[in-house]
């Protein structure tokens, strides 16, 4: 993703020279008294610094990890996901469209849109894994602009196929 | 439905059919075929089909004239054009914007960029360092690229204006937000339309409304239809509140301008979009596609992104009609907007989604009371909802008359009918039943 306009604290910003800038001074200062944060005008873009969703680790039964794995059956709210290319670009990491689906380095990261992701972990040898996850953002940081970050992770055992 | 051949009476049958079982009637046939057109239950259609006076119960459909389909659009543009989602990622427009003048507030637009087709006109720069086709960041290119992008956009044959009031640092001044304003109040070429994706907290105490809503409300009265991003905080547009920490943000508060709100792909109000009741609609505005300033294009998301679809709607619209006003445009855009389609939409949202094929055909509804006493003298109000003025009102039943409204007493329970038609030759019907209370002696009207 693209990074527009990080935010400067007000003290970094130029001289203030008009009416209109004492009024965001101000504002900003009964602004932090009220909230802690300093707040000011700009662009309403939304950027995510992270993939919603991240898989931490891949084990089988004795611990082994496993990497890399084939994440089949992807769905999203219900509906499974044809565009499978969103989820192989930034935020997303170590994933890769494969035509059995993604293809996970592990650790990998996958997705923005917050909600119930329906997914089928497969590794060869091993019982493919069907994990329900509802992924949701640790932090969000609002306003214009605004950004989301930290993943919700998940780690998945599988079991040696039968 | 359609009535069978034959049947008598056939007008007064399919008034009392709709009034039994529609939720919202549109059409009355009473030539070409004998029937109605109306929004019905699954059941409401089980029932009629059962019906010995019925031929036929069919759903609608929609039709396109002199269209053109892209066929590789992403979500957001191929999920205007359809009443219900999933987005089918296919654009059909019938009109492009031709001369309409979309002003582009912010950071500039990349001019070079294939997607405009040299569709730039002039612009403006508050630092003469700064050229308006030499942006700092992407934002006004991807948001230029939405609202009239060939490739990326909705109103593909507009012409783009950058007006830089943005050196790509935060914060953004208020006082050169003004002046972007400022410029195009004085210089646009109409039909106008200023895409402002940009917000302010809303400012405390005696520099409430703040001068950046009054420019915009300034730039509106002078003829400019002004669409605002709804902001990015996940909490109230519409108002300061001290005691709940919730901020508003401004100009998205004001009521006059074109204030849009996001959704993403599944229809869910994205979870950083502002809400509340100062927002006017909602439109795609997270895991958008536009044109990058660098080349190529980028994946955005922000209620930024959400305007610059309404702006490209307004475009198309203003191709049809070039001499309406603002708000025209803005109650054309709101009045052809699918309702409640929107996953939590917000406390006070209006749960409406974009809808690119406008204007809608007209549709009436009749506002007043179902429940008379026998003395009372009570009124109705005919409250048409797409279409176009001027429109022209038939009432008839118990009461007859041609006005918007009318008035009188009911004595006993009957049909009260109107009948509209408006501007485009288009024409809605609908019925109200009136109870009358003989019993009742009290005089009253409810």
């Amino acid at each position: 993703m693209v990074q527009l306009n990080p935010k400067r604290p007000m003290s970094q910003s130029r001289v203030a020279a008009g009416v209109a800038r004492v009024r965001i001074a101000i504002w900003a200062s009964i602004s932090v008294s009220l909230s802690g944060c300093v707040l000011g005008g700009g662009p309403c873009i939304h950027t995510y610094e992270d993939p919603v969703l991240v898989i931490r680790e891949v084990r089988g039964p004795q611990g082994i990890r496993l990497s890399p794995v084939t994440i089949s059956g992807l769905a999203f709210a219900g509906r499974l996901v044809e565009d499978l290319a969103q989820y192989a670009t930034p935020p997303g990491f170590n994933v890769q469209v494969v035509p059995e689906g993604l293809r996970c380095v592990v650790a990998c990261g996958l997705g923005v849109l917050e909600g119930i992701y329906d997914l089928t972990v497969v590794a060869l040898g091993y019982a493919p894994k069907v994990v329900r996850v509802d992924a949701r953002y640790r932090n969000f940081d609002g306003g214009c602009p605004s950004s989301n970050s930290g993943s919700t992770e998940v780690a998945v055992v599988l079991q040696p196929a039968p | 439905m359609t009535l069978k051949d034959g049947v008598p009476d056939a007008d007064n049958v399919s008034r009392k059919l709709a009034a039994a079982h529609a939720t919202k009637t549109r059409h009355f046939y009473q030539s070409v075929i004998k029937g109605f057109a109306a929004d019905l239950s699954s059941s409401a259609v089980n029932i009629l089909r059962q019906d010995p006076l019925v031929a036929d119960v069919a759903p609608d459909r929609p039709g396109y004239a002199d269209t053109t389909t892209d066929t590789n659009a992403g979500w957001g543009l191929g999920r205007i054009d359809q009443r219900y989602g999933p987005s089918d990622s296919r654009f059909r427009f019938a009109t492009t914007g031709t001369g309409v003048h979309i002003y582009v507030l912010g950071t500039g637009v990349q001019a070079n960029h294939p997607d405009f087709g040299g569709r730039i006109g002039a612009g403006w720069t508050f630092n003469p360092a700064h050229s308006p086709t030499a942006p700092c960041n992407n934002h006004e290119t991807a948001i230029a690229s939405i609202a009239a992008g060939a490739e990326f956009g909705v109103a593909r044959g507009a012409t783009i204006h950058p007006v830089v009031i943005d050196e790509c640092q935060w914060p953004v001044w208020e006082s050169d937000m003004v002046a972007g304003f400022d410029w195009v109040r004085i210089n646009h070429i109409k039909p106008a339309i200023v895409n402002f994706s940009y917000g302010l907290p809303i400012p405390a105490g005696p520099f409430f409304p703040g001068a950046v809503y009054n420019a915009a409300i300034a730039t509106k009265n002078a003829g400019v239809l002004v669409v605002v991003s709804a902001g990015n905080h996940n909490e109230s547009a519409c108002y300061f509140d001290p005691l709940t920490g919730n901020l508003g943000w401004t100009p998205a508060n004001a009521l006059p301008l074109m204030t849009v709100a996001a959704t993403n792909s599944a229809d869910q109000r994205a979870g950083f979009s502002n809400y509340g009741a100062c927002v006017d609609i909602f439109a795609p505005g997270e895991g958008i596609s536009a044109a990058n300033f660098t080349g190529g294009f980028v994946t955005v998301s922000g209620t930024s992104f959400a305007a610059p679809f309404v702006a490209g709607v307004a475009a198309l619209l203003y191709e049809k009609f070039p001499q309406d006003t603002p708000d025209q445009i803005h109650y054309a855009i709101r009045d052809g907007g699918t309702d409640n389609v929107v996953g939590n939409p917000g406390a006070g949202s209006p749960n409406l989604f974009l809808y690119s094929f406008l204007p809608v055909p007209v549709s009436v509804t009749i506002s007043g009371p179902s429940f008379v006493g026998p003395f009372m003298t009570c009124t109705w109000l005919a409250v048409p909802r797409g279409g176009r003025a001027p429109f022209s009102h038939h009432w008839f039943g118990p009461l007859n008359g041609y006005g918007i409204s009318i008035g009188g007493s009911i004595s006993v329970p009957a049909w009260l009918n109107l009948e509209v038609s408006d501007g485009l030759g288009g024409y809605a019907a609908t019925s109200k039943w009136i109870d009358v209370d003989p019993n009742n002696q009290q005089i009253w009207c409810s």
